[in-house]
């Protein structure tokens, strides 16, 4: 995956800036015709062929970041403003999470080896002796590989004592765990949503930012603007992601316009408590094993990759949706939102009834800068209660130790440090070698939530 | 010597736009510079409220302010600035 702080994340966070500014600002609608523009200017040099694509390419951002999604079909040819008066700025956009800007696609050629031109056509061709497929011919004194041969192995790689054999990945295909990504008629890729869990390591990959995430920006400005009465759920992987203490944080959150702020830390000791009992109690009834469900891109590979393993998931909603539940039915009326650094959390959130909006760190901290809100400046007070255990949520392994510290009986528990091809394998395993645990807790993101695609640092 | 001093903004801006990962520039400069730099983290310097003409993150190496910082940039000026330290010291 790329780095976290690049020219690309750079752009998408000035561009959720101005995008933010321009709904708070009531000026005149056609502004947000005038962002691109704002955004690369003609002196700039421009990062594609020329400014005028860069331009295009940020009207397809903020189409993105009003819940656009860009079907084989979509028009094209309206002004920004155009959409903008005509999207429902009440409704949150729906799944699929992600979407492909085809234009921004740079068409990366299949995942190949290339001889480059440091060949010297040597003696030895150790490439050629190693080569499983015979697909290494020689041509005008240089090694060739033949793609029709080639099956990837990357022995020849290897073997070249000049380094003259390099490896060109499709990074978002590199990295999705679930073959998802489909080469699209060699024009763009794009993704399948039976396939596709929502993990967005995808979109962190893609060097040239052209997979994006549909936001749900627009309706809770809107509802922020309209002073709703407003929670926000705050995921306890928020710690280290804004600057100042927890409870300067919270303060200046509020101040954003939410009517109370709800640690999910909170919920996620209560259920850390509930799996544990769970799990005593499936170990009663004779089950090897059971594993967590508090990540929603986990429960998305279950749901489409592992269905066998149904069984064995626990029953226990996850942190976001036990903590919308106890808003909602304190009053039913009042609107929750979901901040986290995940994008598979929309998908839970859209088949509950107890989420409204989820929006990520990225996105809050844009309304933050957007609001002029000076988190530092708020005083810092003692936290009334210890959230320690939840807040473990947020990093591998810290839910098994969760659920270990609410418990009876001593648990073994099996970590699963992110979903890749082969953490999928050794879950399937499960199935006829049961783990050497009790309680296997499952991560999509490698390192926990904290290291999740939507991060600030 | 008197030490390069490098101030990063940790205001809600700089630091959203990055600069909680540019207090670890130690981490990527040689090792031998390290003991000639002192970082530290400053409140908001309230330069970040016109992007126009200044970008955040904001950093302030000796008193020379740099907008829109990234490590590249940082590490540019620190080359300078312990070039100009080596010169100045006599043999």
């Amino acid at each position: 995956m790329l780095n976290l702080n690049n020219h690309y994340t750079y752009l998408k966070k000035e561009l959720l800036w101005r995008f933010i500014n321009f709904l708070y600002r009531d000026g005149k609608r056609s502004a947000i015709n005038r962002i691109p523009y704002e955004m690369i200017s003609t002196t700039e040099n421009s990062r594609r062929c020329c400014v005028y694509k860069d331009r295009e390419m940020i009207k397809f951002r903020l189409l993105a970041q009003m819940g656009y999604r860009f079907t084989d079909d979509f028009d094209e040819s309206y002004t920004l403003q155009e959409y903008y008066d005509r999207t429902d700025k009440t409704k949150a956009a729906d799944l699929p999470v992600l979407t492909v800007i085809k234009a921004a696609c740079s068409s990366c050629r299949k995942s190949q080896y290339h001889v480059t031109e440091l060949c010297k056509g040597c003696l030895a061709r150790p490439c050629q002796s190693l080569c499983p497929r015979d697909a290494m011919t020689m041509k005008s004194g240089r090694a060739v590989i033949d793609l029709d041969k080639c099956i990837n192995c990357g022995k020849c790689k290897t073997s070249c004592p000049y380094g003259a054999i390099v490896y060109t990945p499709v990074p978002c295909e590199e990295v999705c765990p679930v073959g998802a990504i489909e080469q699209n008629d060699g024009s763009s890729i794009a993704i399948s949503n039976e396939k596709c869990i929502s993990c967005g390591k995808c979109t962190r990959s893609c060097p040239f930012g052209a997979i994006v995430e549909r936001s749900h920006i627009l309706p809770l400005v809107k509802s922020l603007k309209e002073k709703d009465d407003m929670t926000l759920l705050l995921a306890p992987s928020i710690v280290n992601q804004l600057p100042g203490t927890m409870s300067q944080i919270k303060s200046a959150l509020s101040d954003l316009g939410f009517t109370a702020i709800y640690e999910l830390a909170e919920s996620a000791q209560i259920v850390a408590e509930s799996e544990s009992d769970e799990l005593l109690e499936r170990k009663s009834e004779g089950h090897s094993f059971m594993t967590t469900s508090c990540c929603p891109a986990y429960m998305e590979t279950i749901e489409k990759h592992i269905p066998e393993l149904k069984p064995f998931v626990s029953h226990t909603d996850s942190p976001m949706v036990t903590g919308g539940k106890i808003i909602k039915e304190e009053n039913r009326h009042k609107k929750t939102v979901f901040a986290g650094p995940c994008m598979a959390k929309k998908v839970e959130a859209f088949n509950s009834e107890y989420i409204d909006y989820v929006i990520n760190f990225e996105e809050l901290g844009a309304l933050l800068m957007s609001r002029e809100i000076e988190i530092n400046d708020y005083p810092h007070k003692e936290e009334e209660c210890d959230l320690t255990v939840g807040l473990g949520f947020a990093t591998s392994g810290g839910v098994a130790k969760a659920v270990e510290h609410y418990s009876s009986e001593p648990i073994r528990s099996v970590s699963i440090d992110g979903i890749t091809g082969k953490s999928m394998n050794l879950l399937r395993s499960f199935l006829k070698r049961a783990p050497g645990g009790d309680l296997v807790e499952v991560m999509a993101c490698e390192g926990g939530c904290e290291k999740g695609p939507c991060t600030l640092c | 010597m008197k030490k390069i001093e490098i101030e990063i903004c940790m205001g809600t801006a700089c630091f959203v736009m990055g600069s909680a990962n540019l207090m670890r520039i130690k981490e990527s400069i040689p090792l031998e510079w390290c003991d000639q730099i002192e970082v530290t983290g400053s409140f908001c310097c309230n330069l970040c409220r016109n992007w126009k003409d200044s970008k955040p993150p904001i950093v302030n190496i000796n008193g020379e302010i740099i907008t829109g910082a990234d490590e590249t940039k940082i590490l540019l000026h620190l080359v300078g600035l312990i070039k100009e330290g080596n010169d100045a010291e006599p043999e």
